[in-house]
C-alpha cells in the first residue's frame, strides 16, 4: 500500500503545484510547463525520499520504477486531457448547448448560428503556430519539422487502423 | 524475500503489458472490421488490456510473500497506471478520428508541406465543421432528432463534456476561455 500512497501523493503534489502556478500566471507554453512541473515533482520526491521516515523509504529500484510509472502515465494522460480543457471542442459546445436547452431542444440552424462567428480553423492555426507545428509565411501555412513528425505519426497510425481522414 | 525479488519486476511490467495488449487488440479489431465505429475497436482493446493487466498483476502478486494489504496496493497501483496509459492511447487514436488540428496537419502534409491559410479556412468554415459534428453526434446517438429539433441522447459524452467544463473552471477560473 506504501507504493500506491507515495505514487498518488506525488501526482497530487504535481497537480497542486500546477494549479497554484496557474492561479498566479498561466505560462505561454502550457504543455511544456506542465511536463516540467510534473517531472520536477517526481525528481524532488524521489531524491527527498532518502530523508523520509524509514517505513516510507523505497526498498528496491523496482519500487521506484513502479511509482515512477504511475506518475509518468498520469502526467501524460493529464497533458492529453489538458488540450481539451484549454480549448473546448465544437462537439462539446454543441452537446452542452442542447442539454442546457432542456425539452425545447435546438434546431440545426440555431446551433449553426451559435458558432457562425467562430472560425475553428483560425483558432487551430493560431494554436499550431504558437506550438511550433506550422509557421505562417504571409498567409502561406508551412509545416515545421515538428509538424511533419506529428502529421506523419498520426497519418501512419490512421492508415494502420484503416480509418478515414478525421476532423 | 526471494519470491518478491523474482516476481516484482513482472508486477511492475503488468500495466505496460496491458497497454501492449490494448494496442494489439485494437489494431486487429479495427483492421478486421473496416467501416465500423472507431470506438468499437477502442472499447474491445481496452477490455483486452484490462484483463491482461489484472491477470498478470494478480498472478505475480499471488507468488509474492507479502500481506493482503500490499497485494491490494500493488494491484490498485497497476490498475491506475493501466487506466492512465489506456486514457493516453484512447486520446491518441481519438485525435486521428476527431481532431480538426490533426486533420489540418495531414492536409498540409498531403499538399507537400504548405497550403494557403485562405484555402484551409474556405474548406473548413464553421458551417462545414458544425455540420460534420452534428452528423457524427446524431450517428453516435449522442443527439436525437425529433420533429426537426435536436435533443440530448446517450449521456456518456455529455457527462464528459460537463466534467471538462467543471475542470476548466477549476483550473482557469474566470480567466479561461471556452473556444469551440
Amino acid at each position: 500500500m506504501r507504493s500506491l500512497t507515495i505514487a498518488i501523493a506525488l501526482s497530487a503534489a504535481g497537480f497542486l503545484a500546477h494549479w497554484l502556478l496557474w492561479r498566479v500566471r498561466i505560462p505561454a507554453r502550457q504543455t511544456a510547463a506542465l511536463l516540467a512541473i510534473f517531472s520536477a515533482t517526481l525528481i524532488i520526491g524521489l531524491v527527498s525520499s532518502a530523508w523520509w521516515p524509514p517505513a516510507w523509504r523505497f526498498t528496491s529500484v523496482w519500487e521506484v520504477l513502479h511509482v515512477t510509472m504511475l506518475h509518468i502515465a498520469a502526467m501524460l494522460a493529464y497533458v492529453v486531457a489538458y488540450s481539451a480543457l484549454e480549448e473546448r471542442s465544437p462537439s462539446m459546445t454543441i452537446l452542452s448547448r442542447v442539454a442546457d436547452s432542456g425539452s425545447r431542444g435546438q434546431s440545426r440552424e440555431e446551433l449553426q448560428a451559435m458558432l457562425v462567428n467562430v472560425s475553428p480553423v483560425e483558432i487551430r492555426l493560431s494554436a499550431m503556430v504558437r506550438d511550433g507545428m506550422v509557421r505562417d509565411d504571409a498567409g502561406m501555412i508551412m509545416l515545421t519539422g515538428k509538424g511533419w513528425a506529428w502529421a506523419s505519426t498520426f497519418s501512419t497510425w490512421r492508415r494502420l487502423l484503416r480509418f478515414q481522414l478525421g476532423g | 524475500m526471494k519470491a518478491m525479488r523474482d516476481m516484482y519486476p513482472l508486477v511492475v511490467a503488468a500495466p505496460v503489458l496491458g497497454l501492449a495488449a490494448y494496442c494489439l487488440a485494437q489494431i486487429v479489431v479495427a483492421r478486421s472490421t473496416p467501416g465500423r465505429s472507431p470506438y468499437h475497436s477502442l472499447k474491445l482493446g481496452f477490455i483486452g488490456g484490462l484483463i491482461v493487466t489484472l491477470a498478470v498483476s494478480g498472478w505475480a502478486v499471488g507468488q509474492m510473500a507479502i500481506g493482503v494489504e500490499d497485494r491490494t496496493g500493488y494491484i490498485l497501483l497497476n490498475l491506475l497506471t493501466y487506466l492512465a496509459l489506456a486514457f493516453g492511447y484512447f486520446n491518441f487514436v481519438n485525435l486521428t478520428v476527431a481532431s480538426l488540428r490533426i486533420r489540418l496537419l495531414e492536409e498540409i502534409r498531403g499538399a507537400g508541406g504548405a497550403l494557403p491559410a485562405a484555402t484551409l479556412k474556405a474548406a473548413y468554415n464553421s458551417t462545414e465543421v458544425v455540420a460534420i459534428r452534428l452528423q457524427r453526434l446524431v450517428q453516435g446517438g449522442h443527439l436525437v432528432e425529433k420533429d426537426g429539433r435536436l435533443h440530448s441522447g446517450r449521456l456518456p459524452f455529455l457527462i464528459v463534456a460537463r466534467i471538462f467544463d467543471g475542470l476548466h473552471w477549476f483550473i482557469f477560473g474566470r480567466r479561461g476561455k471556452k473556444t469551440p
